[in-house]
């Protein structure tokens, strides 16, 4: 398990608003334009959103 | 036949006034050759321009269809990309994604901007508490219908101004970014609602101008790290301001709720700002 893994599942560490920890596949440093450091946490998560209606 | 094929073929059916039938989805796909009720008007809305008109006689019963052809209003770009790609958000490699909308649900009103002066929230919270309930808009008078031509009802036709926090974000299909949006973060409880920066409509259209600034600046905050078909969560939550117009996702009414399974749980509303017409990244 990554350190960014232990801090996600560490019950008392996690923040809201984070995703499932198993969902992730990758993290990545950000900096934005106006130079704020973000961490980016890829995840396998979707929805299905917006799918053609079928045929009536 | 996929939705696509049948809005590119784009073959809607209509009966004239001498005995003649509709023969169902299409042409290419023709109804049980009993005879058809007769339909005297074009299942065309009114006021569709009609590239030309023409004849069909089905082989076996012989009945006569007209067929109404209209253009295909999606962008050229998109129309031209080669088949099986053309509406996928993660296309093949070295295919430029299309930036323009590639969805039918509700498609005039995702691609038009509500005509009212702005309102003013500070908290997603709030906003949300204004929000008619699902059960109200499901039963709506009249109807809200999932079609393409499906437009803005009263309960649309408000702007919104939002202070908010970006958790999470992915693009979906029909090329729009879907943003999960909350409260500052320590707030209790956590709400989060979708806002969507919608792919583009024509280049003619009314709103183009707005949607494409909103969206570049979307684009341009990110970069290289615009996120793709999968969710993309911002820790920490990215604050934001946006503006955009109050839209209502009928397509959810029933099933699965829109959002990553994350946060699901705490969207209390299939409410949307969508499209968003501007938004600023760390006001």
């Amino acid at each position: 398990m990554t350190d960014d893994k232990k801090v996600l599942t560490d019950p008392l560490a996690r923040q809201e608003g984070l995703p499932n920890p198993d969902s992730i596949v990758e993290t990545k440093e950000f900096v934005s334009p106006k130079g704020r450091k973000y961490t980016i946490l890829k995840t396998t998560e979707t929805d299905a959103t917006d799918k053609p209606p079928k045929p009536e | 036949m996929t939705m696509y094929q049948m809005y590119k073929t784009a073959l809607f059916c209509a009966a004239s006034i001498i005995g003649i039938g509709c023969g169902g989805s299409s042409p290419t796909t023709p109804a049980p050759e009993t005879k058809p009720p007769a339909i005297t008007e074009s299942a065309l809305p009114t006021g569709t321009p009609i590239e030309r008109t023409s004849t069909f006689v089905s082989p076996a019963a012989k009945h006569t269809y007209k067929i109404e052809t209209v253009i295909d209003d999606r962008e050229v770009e998109l129309r031209n990309l080669p088949a099986g790609v053309r509406d996928v958000a993660t296309p093949a490699a070295g295919v430029v994604p299309s930036e323009n909308f590639a969805g039918t649900a509700r498609k005039a009103a995702k691609l038009s901007i509500a005509n009212a002066p702005p309102e003013t929230f500070a908290d997603v919270k709030d906003l949300i508490a204004t929000l008619p309930s699902k059960d109200a808009m499901v039963h709506h008078t009249p109807v809200i219908t999932t079609t393409l031509f499906s437009n803005r009802v009263k309960e649309e036709k408000r702007n919104v101004k939002l202070t908010a926090f970006l958790y999470a974000a992915s693009r979906e299909d029909d090329n729009d970014f879907h943003m999960i949006i909350g409260r500052a973060p320590g707030a209790d409880p956590a709400v989060y609602m979708t806002a969507e920066l919608s792919g583009l409509p024509p280049a003619n259209s009314a709103a183009f101008a707005k949607l494409k600034a909103a969206r570049d600046a979307f684009k341009n905050y990110f970069g290289s790290s615009v996120p793709g078909g999968n969710y993309d969560f911002y820790t920490p939550p990215i604050p934001v301001s946006i503006e955009g117009s109050l839209f209502f996702d009928m397509s959810h009414a029933t099933g699965n709720a829109p959002g990553p399974a994350s946060l699901r749980p705490k969207m209390p509303v299939i409410w949307e700002v969508h499209p968003i017409t501007r938004i600023v990244f760390e006001p």
